[in-house]
């Protein structure tokens, strides 16, 4: 990703497989890969594009024929980014520049130069966010609409079929979704949409208010992104398994984090030292964080902490020893 | 773990339904190439993460 324009290649930098179909102008006709957090795969499919590469060389014959190219940003790569150039400039064999590097470097960019908008790390919402559901097998088809959901006040039902959402003219896939809802503004704001149903086509607006991309952390978890953000415990590992759950006396379905690592790195070590004295220690297994025990996995974890818990919090960490409840008080670092 | 990104310019397509894609991994000349010859891009990024 290193020589890669972001002015003119904007995708969701999380994802491991993206593909924009465009004009060479710089005109983005479709975006194309997805992912949500039940479905990592379901989303891309060989069929889905090749029916985006059919319903898209028409569109390109129309739009080359009298071609209006975009406005962009000056040109930049993530490499130029001054965040980028420092950890570069510290490596001996500087390290590949992964796609999700992109996101971690505008992100510590635009808090080191204070221009960072609330909630800007929610980014490419899902369409769930409005009350959306679309079709994997069609990706511009509603397969359903969130009862008192945006979505729902606006007149959409299962069936339709999307034509125009926002910033995004032809509507085709989850990816063009996403992105319609990503530029769109964070605060209290409308978004024109028109769909086709039976033939006929219809108009309306999702009404979204302030905080409507917030992701809860079950549906934000399987972002790379999640690693930048603050608070986080000091700590990782992995959830245990059943049978080493039923080895310690703990319930199968309890949840159970044994402690891999205390975070001793870089500029993060100070998380670390706050779990230390806390009294926390690897080999420690997590049984409850912060009055919650309903984690799915360690990804689940780690976002909950980051996206419900504030830098500061005194919050009481539960580990399992010796088949006894230890509580422990741990102050959330920055 | 490389992020990869591959080229494919696709022309018209035939009537069997078959188009041709030409690849490439050089991301300028293909734009340029494509603009020549009025064929759209499909730009793949691919991330091994």
């Amino acid at each position: 990703m290193q020589a890669v324009d972001l002015s003119t290649f904007v995708f969701d930098y999380d994802l491991t497989l993206a593909a924009l179909l465009m004009h060479p102008d710089g005109t983005v006709y479709h975006r194309f890969g997805g992912r949500d957090e039940r479905n990592p795969e379901g989303w891309n499919t060989i069929a889905g594009l090749a029916a985006l590469l059919r319903r898209t060389l028409p569109e390109h014959r129309r739009y080359d024929a009298d071609p209006r190219p975009p406005e962009l940003p000056p040109p930049r790569t993530v490499v130029e980014l001054p965040p980028l150039q420092r950890k570069r400039a510290g490596e001996a064999n500087p390290s590949c520049v992964h796609c999700h590097t992109v996101h971690d470097t505008l992100h510590a960019h635009a808090l080191e130069t204070g221009t960072r908008a609330p909630d800007a790390h929610f980014v490419y919402p899902s369409p769930a966010r409005v009350g959306l559901r679309l079709e994997p097998a069609a990706q511009d088809v509603v397969a359903a609409v969130e009862p008192d959901s945006p979505a729902a006040a606006a007149g959409l039902r299962p069936g339709d079929r999307l034509l125009r959402l926002g910033a995004q003219p032809s509507v085709a896939t989850l990816g063009d979704v996403q992105w319609a809802l990503h530029v769109a503004p964070a605060g209290d704001t409308e978004i024109e949409v028109t769909w086709l149903r039976d033939g006929e086509e219809l108009r309306g607006a999702l009404a979204l208010r302030e905080g409507w991309k917030r992701a809860p952390p079950e549906e934000y978890a399987w972002r790379p992104y999640k690693w930048n953000l603050t608070p986080d415990p000091g700590f990782g590992g992995r959830l245990l398994d059943a049978a080493r759950k039923r080895a310690l006396g703990l319930p199968e379905d309890a949840f159970a984090l044994r402690i891999g690592y205390l975070i001793d790195w870089g500029d993060r070590a100070h998380r670390g030292q706050a779990a230390r004295a806390a009294g926390l220690r690897v080999g420690d297994v997590v049984v409850s964080f912060a009055g919650e025990d309903r984690f799915a996995s360690h990804d689940h974890f780690q976002t909950w902490v980051r996206l419900r818990c504030k830098v500061g919090d005194e919050v009481e960490v539960v580990v399992w020893r010796d088949g006894k409840r230890v509580p422990l008080q741990l102050t959330l670092p920055r | 773990m490389i992020a990869a990104t591959a080229l494919l310019l696709c022309s018209a397509v035939a009537q069997d339904g078959s188009a041709a894609i030409l690849w490439s991994t050089d991301l300028a000349a293909a734009r340029a190439r494509a603009a020549a010859e009025h064929r759209p891009l499909l730009v793949l990024f691919r991330c091994e993460a």
